[in-house]
């Protein structure tokens, strides 16, 4: 049976705009020819380009001759829509924008993440990265734009996306007064895991927590915070990952661990954002990568592509990543 | 260097304010801020008889007083100065905050400097204190007042520089490990102290209690502990008590000398107490810095007890109230089962003077009842196991696949369970101990005790109920007048907005008890007039229910808005 998108799918709900086709010429950032050549097309051409390519070619984002015609689009989506191995996009931003009074953190950015695919999601300072992942993770209410998680939308069905999704935080939030292994019990609940005690075990021995199962955050330093803060976030295997700094306070051996969990996961199928300033970690670790500045969508591809946009400033993601915001000055 | 501290704490003290001003541009911070005000300026200064027409009398009054007030204070000084050696850490720690830490401890400042600087900004709270004591304490006028302004500071100075001192001597010996004599001398000294007051008060007891009137058995008490090794014990309590006492301005400056002597001996005793392990100074502030107080960690007991086994699947409600048991458990410990003995002191010493007319069962039986009244009461405004304690959990609570109305049944239910199980259990006890209870007009109550037994049984978790939707509502509805967390609002505005939450938990309570009301006396009412019968039990089954199912609408409205609220529109508290 052919799935149809409905209209709260397409994030045309709770009196939001419906989901525009993505666009970035409707930001108003001077664009650069990086950002020309990494703007993504329109939905419906979108959906036509990706129609008429393998999944693997999807994923790589090979350059495919737009449709000419809306006829020809529409052919093409219906090709989609008709096609069960089509993947959707598991995460999908359509022009969040989130403002917090006179000020806008985010504007008008949209990306997406497959299943599979590790996206990471750079930015200086103050760009508006964390307000992009709590915006996705259903923490912040988006000003405008819509969010789907499976499909689901973050504001309109709440329970069905976040049950899909699990949020690292930067800093990881704990209750002070549960242990570690009640950390756990309490989560698996949430998400009705039925078979916690091994997937806590395993959990437990994968990031090294073993021995501190009765422990109070108290107890634990800031590395072994974000370990069970990690363990939580993966007791109910999710098929969206987002990560906010994951590395921040782990040891050497940790940030190994960590980097072979987020890769393990995302080869397992599921959709991953890595928001990092470790621009090494997202080179090592991402299939793509976002560059967000000032709220604005400046940048979007895999590492060739983006290598090749910025003809001139380099091989490396730092210098890209310089270029593209401005400061390599 | 103790300038450029001065100055930083002057800073804080500006930019604080800076702060609440700017915030009053929000209309709940402005009509909080209007209403604390409008509290303060007419129950404290219009209803003031020592700042209105009553002024002469409360002069006068002030003046018959002062004599006794002074004895009474230094007595109660006295015990507080043993009680801070005896209690487990009672004394008040040197705490800095975070950034203190971070800043100050790298910087090249001596440690004396820094406990200089944390006693200097201590300051500026306790005058706000003294202020607000001196509007609500009705001294004698409004331009007499600043002599009890200034010796209640002084006392409070005294105070806090004591606390610090009792509490770095500790950590000293703590830190060096020293225990013995070292260990129990000032608790022994303290005590000694204590009881000498003690043994000469009781020794005179027989001549005192013949005094006829109030005021000669306070001469003649006074005359007791001005003499010999009880005037000298008393003299530093006596002394710091005198000055805000003074009626006139000669007598308070009389008095001024000798509290300031008391406050330098209190000054020089903390700076020689912090020499003796300076070096570790760092560490312990470090340790208790104002993020994460000792006193507020929980901890565990056993293999991690919990209050029952969480299965994996099923209701997330339950998960919820599960989680909040467990904060109850944690948090309750020794210290908190030592705040409460006073309060068990004093009603045991009620219970025996009451006992030796009415006999301990009845006693028992009055005592329940009045903790049943105070549990469904007061209880749910006290216990905070619920949103109010969770609101700063909020971006976690809202990452989690749960809607708003679960999230907040769970949140209501955990210290309803709690403060239920509590009321049952007094109402039991209250039920069983009150055979021989008289109470005159409401003697049928104790005949028929059985069926108020159990009409309170089904009226208790049912006012709970509605009282801790309110309670939470108000938490869902207007976050920022919350204080998430251990941490409390400060200031008038907050002040102010404490009122609010108190009118509005109790209008709001007696609009739901309306309909519930309404429903049970037409019930009652139609079985009286069948049967001639009145009956209770139906009734509040009836009323129950109807604020029940009143909690689960209000809940579920509730819980929409807490879907839309944005974890950013909840500021925490300063």
């Amino acid at each position: 049976m052919p799935r149809i998108l409905s209209k709260r799918e397409n994030g045309g709900v709770n009196g939001q705009r419906p989901a525009a086709p993505h666009n970035a010429d409707a930001s108003t950032k001077t664009i650069t020819p990086l950002m020309k050549n990494s703007l993504r097309p329109k939905r419906s051409d979108r959906l036509a380009k990706i129609g008429t390519a393998t999944v693997d070619d999807r994923r790589r984002r090979p350059d495919v001759t737009y449709c000419g015609s809306l006829s020809a689009c529409m052919s093409g989506t219906l090709q989609i829509l008709a096609d069960p191995s089509y993947p959707l996009p598991m995460i999908d931003v359509a022009r969040l924008t989130k403002t917090y009074g006179d000020f806008t953190a985010v504007k008008d950015f949209s990306f997406h993440v497959a299943a599979g695919e590790i996206v990471g999601l750079i930015g200086p300072n103050g760009a508006g990265k964390t307000s992009t992942l709590r915006s996705i993770a259903g923490i912040h209410a988006p000003t405008a734009g819509a969010i789907t998680i499976g499909g689901q939308n973050i504001v309109a069905n709440p329970v069905e996306a976040k049950q899909q999704l699990a949020f690292i935080a930067d800093e990881p939030q704990l209750f002070e007064y549960l242990t570690v292994t009640e950390h756990l019990r309490l989560v698996s609940r949430i998400y009705q895991v039925a078979d916690m005690e091994p997937r806590a075990r395993t959990l437990l021995t994968e990031l090294e927590l073993t021995g501190k199962e009765n422990a109070l955050p108290g107890e634990l330093s800031r590395g072994m915070k974000q370990k069970v803060a990690i363990a939580c976030a993966l007791i109910h295997d999710p098929k969206a990952l987002l990560f906010d700094e994951p590395l921040t306070g782990l040891d050497p051996l940790g940030i190994r661990k960590m980097k072979q969990t987020i890769v393990a996961r995302g080869r397992s199928g599921a959709a991953i954002v890595v928001s990092s300033h470790l621009l090494h970690l997202v080179e090592e670790i991402c299939t793509r990568i976002v560059i967000i500045d000032r709220g604005v969508k400046v940048g979007d591809g895999t590492m060739a592509e983006l290598s090749a946009q910025a003809a001139g400033a380099g091989s490396s993601l730092e210098q890209i990543f310089l270029a593209v915001t401005g400061r390599e000055s | 260097m103790l300038s450029t501290l001065a100055s930083l704490t002057f800073w804080q003290a500006r930019n604080r304010i800076r702060v609440r001003l700017a915030r009053l541009k929000q209309p709940r911070y402005l009509v909080g801020s209007i209403a604390g005000i409008a509290y303060i300026g007419y129950f404290a200064i219009l209803r003031n008889p020592g700042f209105s027409r009553g002024r002469g009398a409360a002069a006068a009054n002030f003046a018959r007083a002062a004599g006794p007030l002074e004895l009474g204070a230094a007595a109660f000084l006295l015990l507080l100065a043993a009680l801070v050696w005896i209690l487990p850490a009672a004394g008040s720690p040197v705490r800095f905050s975070p950034s203190e830490v971070q800043f100050l401890f790298p910087a090249p400042i001596t440690r004396r400097q820094l406990l200089q600087y944390r006693l200097l900004r201590a300051q500026l709270g306790l005058l706000f204190g003294s202020a607000m004591a001196t509007l609500f304490m009705r001294p004698t006028s409004f331009s007499n007042s600043w002599k009890f302004l200034t010796g209640l500071w002084l006392i409070l100075m005294t105070c806090r520089i004591y606390f610090t001192g009792v509490s770095l001597y500790r950590e000293g010996l703590r830190q060096r490990g020293i225990a013995g004599i070292s260990k129990w001398a000032p608790v022994a000294i303290v005590c000694g102290a204590v009881a000498i007051v003690t043994a000469t008060i009781y020794g005179n007891w027989s001549w005192l209690s013949t005094a006829g009137a109030p005021q000669a058995f306070f001469d003649g008490l006074d005359r007791v502990v001005s003499s010999g090794p009880v005037a000298w014990i008393l003299w530093p309590f006596r002394a710091l008590t005198r000055v805000p006492l003074a009626v006139t301005t000669t007598a308070y400056l009389a008095a001024l000398p000798g509290a300031l002597v008391v406050l330098l001996i209190n000054y020089v005793w903390v700076l020689r107490a912090d020499t003796a392990f300076e070096e570790n100074a760092a560490l312990i502030a470090e340790k208790r810095s104002e993020d994460t107080p000792a006193r507020t960690q929980p901890r565990v007991r056993g293999a991690a007890a919990t209050p029952f086994a969480l299965a994996p699947t099923g209701r997330l409600e339950t998960a919820i109230v599960w989680k909040n048991l467990i904060m109850l458990g944690r948090y309750a410990s020794l210290r908190v089962l030592i705040r409460l003995v006073p309060m068990v002191i004093s009603l045991g010493l009620m219970a025996s003077f009451a006992s030796r007319r009415s006999g301990f069962a009845t006693v028992a039986a009055v005592f329940c009842l009045v903790l049943v009244a105070i549990t469904v009461l007061v209880g749910p405004m006290i216990s905070r196991n619920d949103l109010r304690r969770d609101l700063g959990n909020l971006a976690m609570l809202k990452a989690w696949p749960m809607s708003g109305a679960t999230l907040l049944r769970g949140e209501i239910l955990a210290p309803a369970v709690m403060l239920t199980s509590i009321a049952w259990l007094l109402i039991l006890g209250a039920a069983a101990l009150a055979g021989n209870l008289r109470v005159g007009v409401l003697q049928p109550l104790v005949q028929d005790r059985l069926s108020y037994m159990i009409a309170a049984l089904l009226l208790a978790p049912g006012i709970i109920l509605a009282e801790l939707t309110v309670l939470n509502g108000l938490a869902v509805l207007f976050p920022a007048w919350i204080s998430t967390g251990a941490s409390r609002s400060r200031g008038v505005d907050a002040l102010g907005q404490r009122l609010f939450t108190t009118a509005g938990v109790l209008v709001t309570l007696v609009f739901a008890l309306v309909p519930a009301s309404m429903m049970a006396s037409v019930v009652a009412g139609g079985i009286y007039y069948v049967s001639g019968v009145l009956i209770v039990v139906i009734p509040s089954a009836i009323i129950t229910s109807v604020l029940i199912l009143e909690c689960f609408i209000v809940v579920e409205m509730l819980g929409r808005v807490l879907d839309r609220t944005d974890v950013s529109a909840v500021s925490p508290p300063e």
